[in-house]
């Protein structure tokens, strides 16, 4: 019995695995989605992989362990460089996901956390030495904002940033651009700053935001014009970014 | 004659492109060659096709030149001396591959270009100028897509050169192939794969996979015309292909098919090349005429020969039908199976046939033809019908179960989303991985490309439109292409890694 309930614990919730994508890190990557998600941002493409629980579909959703994942991911390896484990936000599932960079270290891929930055300092220091780099959502700088947004703080968001470039296994920066709505040039020009001090080599995606299928409340936004994204890039280029990415 | 006249009347060909035509009507104005009925029944059949190579072969379909050897002795007959600058070096090439027959008339291969010209490489901006020249010179003065330049494996500032020109002119000719090995470096492979997704080329070969097959010959094998492998110093005299689909509509289930109808298809293919070489060797006198022969730039025995097929997908769908079984090619297990049965009895039939003329051990090699314009319905070669397609990664795995059996060529294109552009890295790790699943020849290009691979040699769109519109455009393959886009419906390949479909 007890064995059983160990067992459960290492399953994990994963929503897709995607076997090639070239916008998620270096080279060509599986991408492993896990359900779930901290945040409720308005602009969120992929509201359906927000939930965690009982409300889940099985028909969507399956319940995995971290040896099945990988003997799929297996079927991929001739053809990628790596492996990038999303969400979702992938480390609400900690235990898990620690279990599963475990087992594709051991068959020594190489793997990215694609992330929101939402967890503690303390998982932090239990992933990091399984894991190659961390690719992180910098949504807003601004606490209201922040949680306007996305309807939690961005302290740990903040901390995980600055801890990351410290150690320097920041593998990418994201920050989407919405127009008329979050201070985007204080945003920017704060993870500018960061990067340039400890790793200007990191790249920096600013992403336009698109109004298509997201929640009511921002279908009526617009898309940022190039002339704002040219200005965001030169901020970003100016403060000493190498990689600085307009998608 | 009519078609003499024809051919003088035609508002739409250039001067240059009457000439060849007027030659080739003369040639067919005559029939030297001896075709039993047998033969010549596939051939109205429409199951063999010669691939227009005229009446009396009077050249090789395919000469491979050492263009090493002249590089180092130049030529007594073009009064060339041997290169001491890039500029003499170029200045030579673009005489020599004046003077190189085929069956286009045009060159189909021009040389590992890269370790050609880099012993000449010392101002890299000047040499940048004058390797960008010579492309367009090529691009302008052979007009005709199955022209073929190499690189690699080793990278080389030449190479690099040629790359950066390519990415700037994006231009159909040359097509180019660079080899692939271990030798080849992640930068140089990254350089290559962007450049692919700009201006379709290079395509990439698995170099092992060929090295090993032309072991037997001293300067090895060179990528020519779509992406036929084959002996530098040599070449191959005729390509004829069969059309395994419509000879599958005779048969009465893939039994019958593979024990019956195609060993006799593929013996009466055989024959008519033997008759083919043996006019080409003993009666036209090309070999004792040609200054390439007379000064080892070409050598008899290093020639062979090449026998085609097409329509492998169709042929399997139809004798699953056949046979009461559901699965089509590229979807399913048995129908990928019934494949390759089908292609290894092709294997067996051919080397058991022997021609001593052919420097492969006296053998035909096999080759996945691309196709010709006219072809609807019948896809290039092993390929999975366009439309059909299934995931990258499984196409791939498909694809490379067929590639072991064809030394002379065969080959697979994907189109990639734009997006990949700004992530070249990912057709290196798919070309990589590809190669280590077996597959021998890799092409891609970006959807949004204008010069894009129609089946194995490039056109621009932007020309394809031009002679839609009734202009008159530079280059005759321009005119093949508009043919595939209609029939072969090669503007609508599966675009992979769009939007997470694959």
């Amino acid at each position: 019995m007890s064995e059983q309930v160990q067992n459960l614990s290492l399953m994990g919730y994963v929503r897709r695995i995607l076997p090639f994508s070239s916008v998620d890190g270096p080279g060509n990557r599986t991408i492993i989605f896990l359900q779930g998600c901290s945040f409720r941002c308005g602009y969120c493409h992929n509201p359906e992989t927000i939930a965690l629980g009982s409300v889940l579909s099985t028909d969507e959703v399956s319940l995995r362990s971290p040896e099945d994942v990988v003997q799929e991911v297996l079927k991929y390896r001739l053809f990628i460089s790596g492996v990038t484990i999303s969400g979702g936000e992938c480390t609400l599932q900690p235990e898990f996901l620690l279990d599963l960079v475990k087992a594709l270290k051991k068959e020594n891929f190489n793997v990215l956390i694609d992330t929101n930055g939402d967890f503690d300092q303390a998982f932090y220091e239990r992933i990091r030495p399984w894991v190659d780099g961390f690719m992180l959502d910098v949504k807003s700088v601004n606490p209201e904002a922040h949680k306007e947004l996305t309807g939690e703080d961005n302290q740990r968001v903040l901390e995980n940033l600055n801890r990351m470039v410290q150690d320097r296994t920041l593998c990418e920066v994201r920050t989407v651009i919405v127009p008329e709505w979050l201070d985007n040039t204080h945003t920017v020009s704060y993870v500018s700053k960061v990067l340039a001090a400890h790793a200007p080599e990191t790249r920096y995606k600013l992403i336009r935001f698109r109004p298509h299928g997201v929640v009511a409340q921002f279908k009526g936004k617009t898309m940022p014009n190039h002339t704002e994204m040219e200005k965001l890039e030169k901020i970003a280029l100016d403060a000493g970014l190498k990689q600085v990415i307009l998608v | 004659m009519s078609n003499v006249l024809s051919i003088i009347q035609d508002p739409v060909l250039t001067y240059e492109q009457k000439v060849i035509s007027l030659a080739r009507a003369a040639e067919d104005s005559i029939e030297v060659l001896n075709i039993p009925a047998a033969v010549q029944s596939l051939r109205d059949r429409d199951i063999l096709c010669d691939l227009f190579e005229g009446h009396a072969p009077y050249r090789p379909r395919y000469v491979v030149v050492n263009f090493e050897k002249f590089m180092k002795q130049g030529s007594k007959f073009l009064e060339i001396d041997p290169p001491q600058d890039l500029e003499e070096a170029v200045h030579a090439l673009l005489i020599l591959y004046k003077h190189i027959p085929s069956i286009s008339t045009f060159p189909v291969y021009i040389g590992s270009l890269d370790t050609l010209l880099e012993p000449f490489v010392e101002d890299e901006e000047g040499a940048f100028k004058t390797i960008k020249l010579f492309l367009k010179h090529i691009d302008r003065t052979i007009t005709d897509s199955f022209c073929h330049a190499n690189l690699g494996p080793e990278p080389t500032r030449a190479g690099t050169l040629i790359l950066r020109a390519e990415r700037e002119l994006q231009d159909a000719i040359p097509n180019i192939t660079l080899k692939v090995s271990p030798a080849s470096t992640e930068d140089f492979l990254r350089d290559a794969a962007a450049t692919s997704l700009i201006t379709a080329k290079p395509s990439f070969a698995n170099h092992a996979m060929f090295s090993k097959e032309f072991e037997d010959f001293a300067d090895g094998y060179a990528i020519v015309s779509c992406y036929n492998g084959l002996p530098i110093g040599g070449g191959s005299y005729t390509l004829s292909r069969l059309k395994l689909d419509k000879l599958s509509y005779e048969a009465v289930n893939s039994a019958d098919y593979i024990e019956r109808l195609l060993p006799e298809a593929i013996q009466l293919a055989m024959d008519y090349m033997d008759e083919r070489i043996r006019f080409l060797v003993e009666e036209s006198h090309f070999f004792e005429s040609s200054f390439l022969v007379r000064e080892g730039l070409i050598d008899p025995a290093r020639f062979t020969a090449m026998l085609g097929e097409v329509g492998l997908a169709e042929a399997v769908n139809h004798l699953m039908k056949l046979d009461g079984r559901s699965g089509r090619f590229g979807h399913s297990q048995e129908a990928d199976d019934l494949g390759v049965r089908i292609i290894e009895g092709m294997q067996a039939v051919v080397n058991g046939h022997f021609n001593p003329h052919l420097a492969t051990g006296g053998h035909y090699l096999l080759h996945a033809q691309v196709g010709i314009d006219s072809d609807a319905g019948t896809s290039p070669g092993c390929r999975i019908p366009i439309g059909d397609e299934p995931p990258i990664h499984e196409h791939l795995l498909q694809a490379a179960r067929y590639h072991k059996y064809f030394p002379s060529g065969i080959g697979d294109i994907f189109s990639f989303d734009e997006t990949v552009k700004s992530n070249p890295q990912v057709v290196v790790d798919i070309v990589k991985g590809a190669f280590d699943a077996g597959m021998r020849y890799f092409s891609s290009y970006a959807s949004d490309a204008d010069v894009i691979r129609i089946t194995g040699y490039l056109v621009k769109r932007s020309e394809i439109e031009k002679l839609r519109r009734g202009e008159a455009v530079l280059q005759d393959t321009v005119a093949l292409g508009k043919g595939a886009v209609d029939n072969q419906h090669v503007l609508e390949r599966r675009v992979r890694m769009r939007d997470g479909l694959l």
